[in-house]
């Protein structure tokens, strides 16, 4: 048995020769271990490249597109940026948008609003779920009142509180009981965002892992986090579509990462990409987002001081410098609005941007006459963009006499913030794909931005406006009233791009980017 | 060696309690919770109350922990809030990826770092050597996700040889495909692992080949490759036993930025969504199989030890 001795001698205690011998033996398995790691490289080089075509699959096969926003749950009743890859593909709306906001028969095939603006028949389409079941009025109804309740309804109570009951009336139409007179635009911006799903399956527990609608497209298989792969479904009610066999969704956590993926072919295309990475991508066919589809805004808590204060509010949003901020953020692709209206809505008032125009000796005086402190705390999602905009923000309201802090978060983290009514400040996405402005109900502006109450009444004025004359008046007051109570202050519309493979065509979006994929090619 | 192996084993459950405790406290601490990022962007607080009524999250922390662990003791970890879908499950799916890259990343880890040990040990002074030291102050200095990054750019945004964004295809489902998706995140692993170990392998076959059974070897008449492979080699390698151990625990446990960065179908991306969606059921469940992973690779590396070094008493 060896006693071991430690030894303090150096290397140079040993002969030359068997220094060498040392040296020859190393260099040896040196060089073996290199000659291993350079024949992995090479070897996992060759081949052809990774992504939808490895299989030699014809056009109309694969499409393989990337997304920074991991899927959430297939409930269309939560409606969450995270999800917007299976409204459109996994379900059907009774009806759906065109780029003018033009309504489209999807799953209802026609209807007729009563004359006394009461009540809507629906007539739906005779076609089947994805299960194979057929879509009846019962599910409709069924739909509807898990919309009214609180609970279950999730983001899709609030823009269905102006419905008082539904009833099936015969085998194909249902009949839809308003609370009080209700606008047509009201009604339609309603029926578009209104999913069909199986009525037996429909529950938030029942949708959280599986879809149950009457979409183009089925799961096939899903993997939290990582991927989603849709098939063609078999019951869809056109039947030569659509083209595709198969999508598949990867999911990244990175967009950087995404951007990589697509610049070096190893998905299709990606998915709400900011307009930060436009010249990495310019060689692709990038298709620009709808410029309805989402609107910044600064949010100022008016619960909170110093913006419990009307003249403070107003002082901070003639800081907002809105041509800097597009053409640092949004590459000068983006528009200024003053609200939540993009420049393409009929209730986008050019009148209300100037009343709100960038005006820092204005804002400056306003300041100090009417903010009780000149400082405040914004909390800032990690969205592209909304950093840098309200560092700019921050720049000019410092040269105005306000310090503005700014405290970055996780997203999870600053929803329950903002929800919770705990930020001072915020920017905020408001997404605005309607024709009436009292679909404003649904977005953060109302209940989590603590939309004054004389906001509220002007909004359901709106939604009881029956003549032109009347949604026109409505219309105004809602601007005027943005713009007087400035809690919530339109900065730019938010530019997102969808770079695409040269091989993809027919990649086609909704008002609100919502990817519609019923016609997609791939050659 | 049976009792002890025993013995710790026995030990695995208070750690595991622990841990558990630990994160979960650590994770209530933080604001939001599932209900949060279930309600979405445009909810009121309202419906986020209304939905963590219906998940049963507004219990007090200690009973919704104590009946979470009296499950997980019994195999049951629960459903993860974000999907539904059954933890045991998602970890099931994503445990053998995590298994390949790291059996790939230990592989590298261990054709780099002993033929570079043994150069920086046996060649002290050369110029070549400075070079290696230097290449491994680099590595060991460079981030991980840097490397990443630079590799994605070199081989798959610039040529298109490699694919930027990984997949998970099983070795022995398809090697070449495997070998292409694993390779870059593997060395971007490999290269900052095996730095520390070569620099481990290397002192402790200076101090080793200095030892007197080393010159006893020689005066015996061993040939200097019998001298190094049979004698000082063994002997340098066991204290790498457990360096290499503890690397392959840490990245059985998933290695995030890494799996991020490559988008790798891992248990690290799977953890990153459980803490960004507050997935607690998701989160604990994966925690708890990290530790147990970890718990079990530290084991096997005792007892590995305990075989190779006949002088070790398990005790």
């Amino acid at each position: 048995m060896y006693r071991y001795i430690r030894s303090r001698k150096s290397m140079s205690a040993a002969t030359h020769g068997q220094r060498r011998n040392h040296q020859r033996s190393a260099s040896r398995v040196f060089a073996l271990g290199s000659g291993v790691l350079a024949a992995l490289l090479i070897l996992t080089g060759c081949g052809g490249a990774d992504g939808a075509n490895e299989e030699g699959e014809e056009t109309g096969g694969k499409l393989v597109l990337g997304t920074a926003k991991a899927l959430k749950s297939f409930d269309p009743y939560q409606l969450t940026i995270a999800n917007f890859i299976v409204y459109r593909t996994l379900y059907s709306y009774l009806i759906r948008y065109d780029t003018k906001l033009n309504p489209i028969p999807d799953m209802a095939t026609a209807w007729d609003i009563a004359e006394d603006h009461k009540s809507v028949k629906i007539e739906l389409r005779d076609a089947e779920f994805t299960s194979g079941s057929p879509v009846t009025p019962a599910d409709l109804v069924k739909g509807i009142e898990r919309a009214q309740d609180e609970a279950l309804g999730l983001n899709l109570h609030g823009p269905t509180e102006f419905i008082l009951s539904a009833k099936v009336v015969d085998e194909r139409t249902v009949e839809v009981l308003f609370r009080q007179a209700t606008a047509e635009d009201v009604v339609l911006d309603w029926m578009s965002g209104f999913p069909v799903v199986e009525g037996a399956m429909n529950t938030p527990e029942a949708l959280a892992g599986e879809a149950h609608g009457s979409g183009p497209f089925v799961v096939e298989s899903y993997s939290p986090g990582d991927k989603l792969v849709l098939a063609k479904s078999q019951n869809y009610f056109e039947s030569s579509k659509p083209n595709l066999d198969e999508v598949e969704f990867r999911f990244f956590d990175d967009p950087d990462a995404l951007v990589s993926a697509v610049r070096s072919e190893g998905i299709d295309g990606a998915l709400n990409v900011g307009v930060q990475y436009a010249k990495q991508v310019e060689d692709l066919n990038v298709i620009p987002g709808s410029p309805t589809a989402y609107v910044n805004m600064l949010m100022l808590n008016p619960t909170l001081a110093p913006f419990d204060d009307k003249g403070c509010r107003q002082a901070i949003a003639r800081a907002v410098d809105r041509d800097r901020i597009i053409a640092t953020t949004q590459g000068g692709l983006a528009k200024s609005v003053p609200g939540p209206f993009s420049p393409v809505s009929s209730a986008f008032d050019e009148g209300t941007l100037e009343q709100l125009d960038f005006d820092l000796a204005a804002a400056s005086q306003g300041i100090a006459q009417s903010c009780s402190t000149k400082s405040a705390t914004a909390g800032v999602q990690p969205t592209a963009g909304i950093l840098p905009s309200m560092e700019i923000i921050q720049a000019d309201l410092k040269n105005a006499g306000f310090e503005l802090k700014i405290e970055p978060m996780d997203l999870t983290t600053w929803v329950d913030k903002f929800v919770g009514g705990q930020l001072q400040v915020a920017i905020n996405g408001v997404a605005f794909p309607y024709r009436s402005p009292a679909a404003l109900i649904r977005t953060g502006v109302m209940s989590t931005g603590h939309a004054p109450q004389r906001f509220v009444e002007a909004i359901e004025r709106q939604q009881s406006a029956l003549t032109a004359e009347q949604s026109g008046k409505a219309t105004d007051d809602i601007n005027a009233i943005l713009a007087d109570e400035a809690w919530a202050i339109g900065i730019n519309t938010r530019v997102e791009l969808f770079p695409m493979s040269k091989k993809v065509h027919g990649f086609e979006l909704t008002p609100n980017n919502h990817p519609v994929l019923t016609d997609v090619t791939v050659n | 060696m049976q009792s002890y192996v025993v013995r710790r084993v026995a030990q695995f459950l208070p750690v595991l309690l622990v841990g558990a405790i630990v994160v979960w406290g650590m994770t209530y601490a933080l604001p939001g919770d599932p209900a949060t990022v279930l309600a979405g962007e445009n909810a009121t607080a309202d419906q986020i109350a209304a939905i963590q009524n219906r998940l049963a999250l507004d219990r007090p922390v200690w009973e919704q922990f104590g009946t979470w662990f009296a499950h997980a003791l019994q195999g049951d970890l629960g459903d993860s809030y974000s999907s539904g879908r059954a933890v045991g499950e998602l970890l099931v799916d994503r445990f053998p990826a995590t298994l390949q890259l790291a059996a790939f990343a230990m592989f590298l880890v261990i054709i780099l770092s002993i033929p570079i040990g043994m150069l920086v040990a046996l060649r002290p002074g050369r110029r070549s050597t400075r070079l290696i030291d230097a290449f491994l102050a680099i590595s060991l200095a460079a981030p991980s996700f840097w490397i990443g990054v630079l590799l994605i750019l070199a081989f798959s945004v610039k040529n298109g040889l490699l694919p930027s964004a990984s997949v998970f295809v099983p070795f022995w489902e398809d090697p070449t495909g495997a070998l292409r998706n694993t390779v870059m995140p593997s060395v971007a692993i490999a290269l900052h692992a095996s730095s520390v170990t070569a620099r481990f392998v290397a002192s402790s076959l200076s101090e080793v080949m200095n030892s007197d059974f080393v010159r006893m070897a020689r005066a015996k008449g061993a040939s200097e490759g019998r001298v190094i492979f049979r004698h000082a080699l063994r002997n340098a390698l066991l204290p790498t036993v457990t360096m290499v151990g503890l690397q392959l625990g840490a990245l059985l446990g998933g290695v995030i930025v890494i799996e991020v960065v490559f988008t790798y179908p891992g248990l690290g991306r799977l953890l990153y969504s459980a803490i960004d969606t507050r997935d607690y059921a998701l989160l604990q469940g994966a925690v708890l199989v990290v530790l147990v992973v970890f718990l079990v690779v530290n084991l096997a590396v005792d007892l590995a030890y305990a075989l190779l070094d006949p002088r070790i008493r398990l005790s």
